[in-house]
């Protein structure tokens, strides 16, 4: 609920940022937007080229030599000479031209991977390791003359990041994307005087929309102010999850009445109209996922997956190969495939022509709790209790990475368009990785269980959920919430943050 | 709880007995009419959500209980302070009051306190929900208590893991199982509501404490329990006695009378709780009584049963008799040779079973020679001991008998048995066979045992820890030989019919935790075994460091010193409720064929002694003199308990806990083998041992011997009493009729052919076998038919020889009766 009282120092900064985004305008409100301000830059602004010479051969002096150089190199890789750098050590090359994530030098020293380098010292400074990335990135120059270098290996999927497969287009010339809703009928919360914990979370990509599910309702708020949109009916029971259509136009819910009965409904997210309703079995729908299309639904019945048509109702398939319920379920962005996970552990990749199995995606060793697809559609990663996210390529269904990302279990996984991660854990903390594994970020921690985790379509902002029923927005580079608030209780909680 | 607690009275239980006094005397009662008692002796309420509920008692002078509750008028002396709803009493404001409990013009004064009447306790998560999924049997091992729960749904078996139930409620699967907003809708309620569907059905009513308890926690936000939460230390349950009567002795089971019990907990923080609606009540013995969900105890045939009460992970008991309804019948004034028979007759007269006449002369003298040498009597002190006219002349058998060194082999074999020797080299069996001999008190020798060590060889009793590095079997091993009990079931949850919490099982295998062993570099065959003075056993939920306490008793100060050594100290000590009355069970056992707590090696709360104050005197005369345990059996062994015929009398046909007869006892294996040798005057030869070795004399148990493997004789794998197996089953009987083992003794034997030689007349070559083989002259009827049968045959001999094999198959002949 909104925070009555005074407005907060936050507050005052997040109505700024809100602010400067409107001001922004369409192209400025764009979760690519990042990426879409790098490239031109890059023509604009010559970037100097990062060499062995100038750049790398001093970070490892300062950093590395002392072991890996002299006389005896430890595991016989020398990094104070530039050919010795690249014949590598007793393992083996260290170095992928052209593919930093693919690079053991830099896994190892950005942490993503065992051992940590320097052994037993704090991780280099960003700045460092940022250079040794480019460096990688550029070729592995030796100086400002030499030619880049090419691997003939194939760039791994993850150094490579493609535009997103759908880019929506906005319905009327002008108009921001991403739907907010429109005079809806005002519908009053249902409130209680304690919260249950957040389990249906979700963020519009396109703007700065957050659906939270409330008490038998889905309430849609402003994330950067908290402030109650719109109230979404759901008599079907507790809404267990929620999602927004790749465009932001469409909002569905999975959920019901535990022994009783489970729903999945979609609402057209301008008008608050419902747009289909399917019900399901004698338990709740715990995950569902809309077709890109929009046609049908794959959704979690106890142990099947059921593909329903929405115009008929009816079910075109049963996916009947998970030995437990079938908890988190996602469309990847080009609806060509389906990721199916359960709470035993079980990953299934699936095309969607057929509905043939591709893959059975094993490794997780604890029930999955989340899927998301990376908006390009070649990647998905899955989160587990087992406390590890794992990513596969989505054609095979290849493992790619796998990491610990939160010790006691990860809860939920959410993926940006430049495919950045977001995970939150039982470990009450939220996290932001590059896809390699390695942190960039972390938030809390909470005084519980961090629930879920979204993204919204502001660049840099994340919305977390915890077990006490919060809600928090952050800015990826503060450490303190931008908001916060509690959907669904009685009264006001303490002033405060 | 504290061990003392089901045998000696509870302080409210001597409250009681003084109420009960004082009544007598104000009253002027007459001799004969009921005693009334009321339960408990005094109210605490604390806090708002305080109830007790007061149960009143009559016991008839023939000892017979009567559930007088429902007819009592409860009144208190100021009525504003408490209020009674249904029989419980529930406080209003603070103050002090007196109780009026009267019933049949009968009045009892129970004092009540009442506490912080306005204050609302939280229900805590380990103290109220815990109890509830054990009450519920939520967390029993057949529903989500199982190793893979229900439908993904785990609870720790019998709540052993508070911690790790409390997550998985709330936070293994977040959004599911409970609903802080709607908690009435939380399907840790609809589910044993049956609300909706539940694969385990209902549970409980939406009107019960269970509910309540749980919707308040849900209400309360399932807080996680804080530091300051107090732990139950004791349980109680009240009456301390139930005699109901049973159907009549016709022996159509019907129901008897029946009788409420109430459980009261004790906490650390001094309060104390009425928990009857969240404890559990099974029946040991439901033939002779059941006990309902909410703890009402009925009559059924007579016999004894045992009431387990649960609650949480705490477990208190409580002995039921069953009489027959009717009169008592007037019970006979028995003669008594000792305390012992005291002790007995005490129990019998409680059961109304009347015991079984003493036995003759022969059939004591077989018994006691088998259960104390092993061996049966010869004939010649056959002869002599039925000529013998001294009153006291089974005294002087028995004395004679432990003087033999008979009885040193026969118990030597099962000291070796349970301390699983399983080596002929190294000398622990020689050095156990010397420690016998010399007499050495127990205490001292157990002392020796659990502080050895140094090397195998030098040092025999150091090959004791040969399982050096598994601290757990150790302790396992010793819980289960000296003390008798077996704590295995807590290794990985608490037990279930026990005190024993996975605490004491790791404190207690803390005890053997610093012990190494090293090789002898100068005899590389020898190991050596020594204290390290490190090494820790550690809880493996949490994985904290567990200091070494004593099972069922205090954390000990080390201060430095072997562990062992403390344990070994505190568990010899005269002041030890387990260790002598672990050793006077195991000496009764070996002349009743039972224990008094049987299986000698199970004493446990679901399993008491049949008599207790009948081992607490063997246990107390063990100590008294000296662990001296000759002198022990000589009290067992001259009672007229021990002495009983096997004939039973109408009203002990069905008892065989209480020793009001003499039981049937399969031989066992080794003893069985010795007399059949003895008998035959054949001796084996047994693996390498020199001819003439008796079974009961082999240190191990190795060798291969299909008579011995047969009859059932200890691997010695394990320290189980249930290695030797007594059970006589149809190999045995095939055995012996086919076998080679009777008839080649016969055969290569030499006692009929002397037998032969000595008596010309057939009637003395018969009434010889019949000495020889059973201790008895044979009937007339059974002489009169062997001698026609002798008459008609035409081989002497051969006849006398199926005589012999006839004899040496009986059932008389394999069994001590």
């Amino acid at each position: 609920m909104f925070q009555a009282g005074p407005v907060p120092g936050w507050a005052q900064r997040a109505v700024s940022a809100w602010l400067l985004l409107l001001v922004i305008g369409p192209g400025g409100n764009d979760l690519y937007g990042q990426a879409a301000k790098t490239k031109p830059a890059a023509k604009t602004k010559p970037v100097t080229k990062i060499t062995f010479r100038d750049h790398v051969a001093p970070v490892f002096r300062r950093r590395c030599t002392g072991c890996h150089g002299g006389g005896q190199p430890k595991a016989d890789l020398d990094l104070s000479r530039y050919v010795a750098v690249l014949a590598g050590g007793s393992s083996g090359t260290v170095l992928i031209p052209g593919d930093p994530l693919q690079s053991r030098l830099y896994l190892l020293v950005s942490h993503a991977e065992e051992p940590h380098m320097p052994p037993k010292r704090p991780r280099l400074p960003k700045a460092e390791l940022e250079l040794i990335r480019r460096w990688i990135d550029g070729g592995l120059l030796s100086t400002t003359t030499s030619r880049p270098r090419t691997s003939k290996r194939p760039r791994s999927l993850l150094s490579q990041v493609g535009p997103p497969l759908r880019r929506p287009v906005p319905k009327l010339a002008g108009e921001p994307l991403g739907a907010r809703p429109r005079g809806w009928t005002a519908v009053s919360v249902q409130t209680a005087s304690r919260s249950r914990a957040v389990v249906a979370l979700a963020a519009s990509p396109w703007s700065s929309l957050v659906a939270v599910g409330g008490i038998e309702q889905v309430l849609v708020y402003d994330s950067a102010l908290g402030q109650l949109l719109g109230v979404l009916p759901f008599p079907e029971g507790r809404p267990h999850q929620l999602a927004f259509s790749a465009d932001g136009e469409v909002l569905w819910v999975a959920g019901g009445e535990a022994g009783v009965g489970g729903a999945v409904v979609g609402w057209q997210v301008r008008s608050g109209r419902r747009l289909f309703e399917v019900t399901d079995g004698d338990d709740v729908v715990l995950g569902a996922a809309l077709d890109p299309s929009g046609k049908r639904l794959a959704l979690g019945s106890d142990r099947v997956v059921r593909i329903v048509d929405i115009a008929s109702g009816k079910t075109t398939h049963r996916l009947d190969i998970h030995t437990d319920w079938v908890v988190s379920v996602a469309f990847s962005p080009d609806g060509r495939r389906l990721v199916t996970g359960d709470r035993g552990g079980g990953l299934v990749l699936w095309e969607t022509r057929q509905w043939d199995r591709v893959a059975r995606l094993s490794g997780h060793r604890g029930a999955v709790t989340g899927v998301a697809w990376r908006p390009d559609g070649r990647v998905v990663a899955s989160a587990s209790r087992d406390g590890t996210v794992r990513q596969w390529e989505s054609e095979g269904g290849r493992a790619l990475r796998n990491w610990m990302a939160h010790e006691g279990g990860v809860m939920g996984v959410a993926c940006r368009g430049d495919g950045r991660l977001a995970t939150v854990g039982r470990d009450g903390l939220a996290r932001t990785w590059n896809q390699a594994g390695s942190r960039l970020g972390q938030f809390g921690p909470l005084a519980d269980v961090a629930t879920r985790v979204a993204l919204v379509g502001v660049p840099g902002w994340l919305v977390v959920g915890d077990w006490s029923g919060d809600v928090r927005v952050w800015r990826e580079d503060q450490q303190q919430p931008a908001a916060k608030w509690r959907p669904g209780l009685k009264r006001a909680p303490p002033a405060g943050r | 709880m504290s061990p003392g607690s089901i045998t000696r009275p509870t302080a409210d239980l001597r409250g009681v007995l003084c109420v009960a006094l004082l009544l007598a005397c104000a009253g002027g009662v007459v001799a004969g009419e009921p005693v009334i008692r009321v339960y408990p002796s005094r109210v605490v309420l604390e806090g708002a959500a305080d109830r007790q509920r007061v149960i009143v008692q009559a016991v008839d002078p023939d000892g017979r209980t009567l559930d007088l509750t429902s007819r009592a008028r409860l009144v208190p002396s100021l009525p504003g302070r408490v209020r009674i709803v249904d029989g419980m009493l529930e406080p209003l404001v603070d103050g002090t009051l007196e109780l009026e409990v009267s019933v049949d013009g009968r009045r009892v004064q129970v004092p009540v306190t009442v506490r912080d009447a306005a204050a609302k306790a939280p229900v805590r998560f380990g103290l109220d929900v815990m109890p509830v999924l054990t009450k519920g049997g939520c967390n029993s091992g057949s529903c989500h208590g199982a190793s893979r729960g229900q439908r993904g749904f785990r609870l720790s078996v019998f709540g052993f893991d508070p911690a790790g139930d409390y997550f998985r409620i709330t936070r293994e699967f977040v959004g599911r199982r409970i609903d802080l907003a709607r908690p009435a809708s939380s399907l840790l309620l609809t589910k044993p509501l049956e609300q909706v569907v539940h694969g385990g059905g209902q549970r409980f009513d939406s009107d019960s404490e269970m509910y309540t308890v749980l919707l308040k926690w849900l209400e309360q936000g399932a807080p996680v329990d804080g530091k300051d939460v107090p732990r139950v230390t004791r349980l109680e349950v009240f009456p301390s006695e139930v005699v109901l009567s049973g159907a009549g002795a016709g022996g159509q089971p019907a129901a008897g009378d029946s009788h409420r019990l109430v459980v009261r907990a004790h906490y650390d923080d001094g309060t104390d709780r009425d928990v009857t609606g969240l404890s559990v009540f099974t029946s040991t013995n439901t033939a002779a009584a059941l006990v309902s969900f909410a703890g009402v105890v009925s009559g059924q045939r007579r016999g004894e049963s045992f009431v387990m009460v649960m609650y949480g992970e705490h477990n208190v008991g409580l002995p039921v008799i069953v009489v027959p309804s009717g009169p008592a019948a007037k019970f006979p004034a028995l003669p008594v040779a000792n305390r012992v028979d005291e002790l007995v007759h005490a129990k019998l007269r409680k059961l109304r079973v009347v015991p079984s006449k003493l036995c003759d002369d022969g059939t004591f003298l077989r018994r006691v020679y088998l259960d104390t040498i092993g061996l049966l009597p010869e004939p010649s002190e056959y002869a002599r001991f039925v000529a013998d006219q001294r009153p006291d002349k089974r005294k002087r058998l028995v004395d004679t008998l432990l003087g033999r060194p008979e009885f040193t082999d026969l118990w030597v074999m099962k000291w070796a048995e349970l301390l699983q020797v399983r080596n002929v080299k190294g000398g622990f069996f020689g050095w156990l066979r010397k420690r016998y001999l010399a007499n050495v008190p127990m205490d001292r020798m157990v002392r020796e045992l659990l502080t050895a060590e140094g090397g195998f060889f030098r040092d025999p009793p150091a090959q004791y820890f040969r399982q050096v590095g598994k601290p757990k079997i150790l302790a396992e091993n010793v819980a289960q030989v000296f003390m008798g009990t077996r704590i295995q079931c807590a290794q990985c949850h608490n037990h279930p019919f026990d005190r024993w919490t996975m605490n004491d099982y790791y404190a207690f295998a803390a005890f053997f935790a610093q012990l190494g062993s090293k090789r002898n570099w100068e005899d590389t065959r020898e190991q050596i075994v020594f204290n390290t003075g490190s090494g820790e056993v550690r809880h493996p939920i949490d994985d904290r460091v567990m200091a070494p306490r004593f099972l069922g008793g205090k954390v000990p100060k080390l201060a430095g010193r072997d562990r062992r050594a403390v344990l070994a100290e505190w568990l010899t000590d005269a002041g030890n409720p387990w260790f002598a009355r672990n050793l006077a069970n195991i000496a009764w056992a070996q002349y009743f064929g039972r224990g008094i707590v049987d299986e000698v090696d199970d004493v446990r709360l679901s399993n008491p002694p049949s008599n207790p104050e009948l081992l607490d005197f063997l246990a107390d005369r063990l100590v008294a003199d000296g662990y001296d345990f000759r002198k022990l059996i000589r009290t067992i062994t001259l009672s007229h308990a021990y002495q009983r015929a096997t004939e039973p009398t109408p009203s002990n046909l069905r008892d065989h806990r209480n020793f009001s007869r003499a039981e049937f006892r399969r031989l066992r294996a080794e003893v069985l083998h010795d007399c059949l040798c003895q008998a035959t005057g054949v001796p084996s030869r047994l693996g390498g041992f020199p001819l003439g070795t008796r079974a009961v004399q082999l240190p191990v148990a190795s060798m291969s011997s299909e008579f011995l493997t047969t009859f059932g004789r200890s691997n010695r794998e394990t320290v189980c009493s249930c290695e030797v197996d007594v059970q006589p089953n149809l190999s045995q009987a095939l055995h012996l009729i086919n076998g080679s083992t009777t008839w080649g003794k016969i055969e290569r034997g030499r006692v009929l052919e002397q037998l032969m030689t000595r008596h010309d007349d057939p009637g003395d070559v018969i009434d010889a076998l019949f000495v020889r083989c059973l201790s008895r002259r044979p009937t007339k009827d059974e002489r009169t038919r062997l001698l026609a049968a002798e008459v008609a045959a035409t081989d002497r001999a051969e006849i006398y020889q199926d005589l012999f094999w006839a004899l040496l198959n009986s059932k008389e002949f394999l069994f001590n009766h």
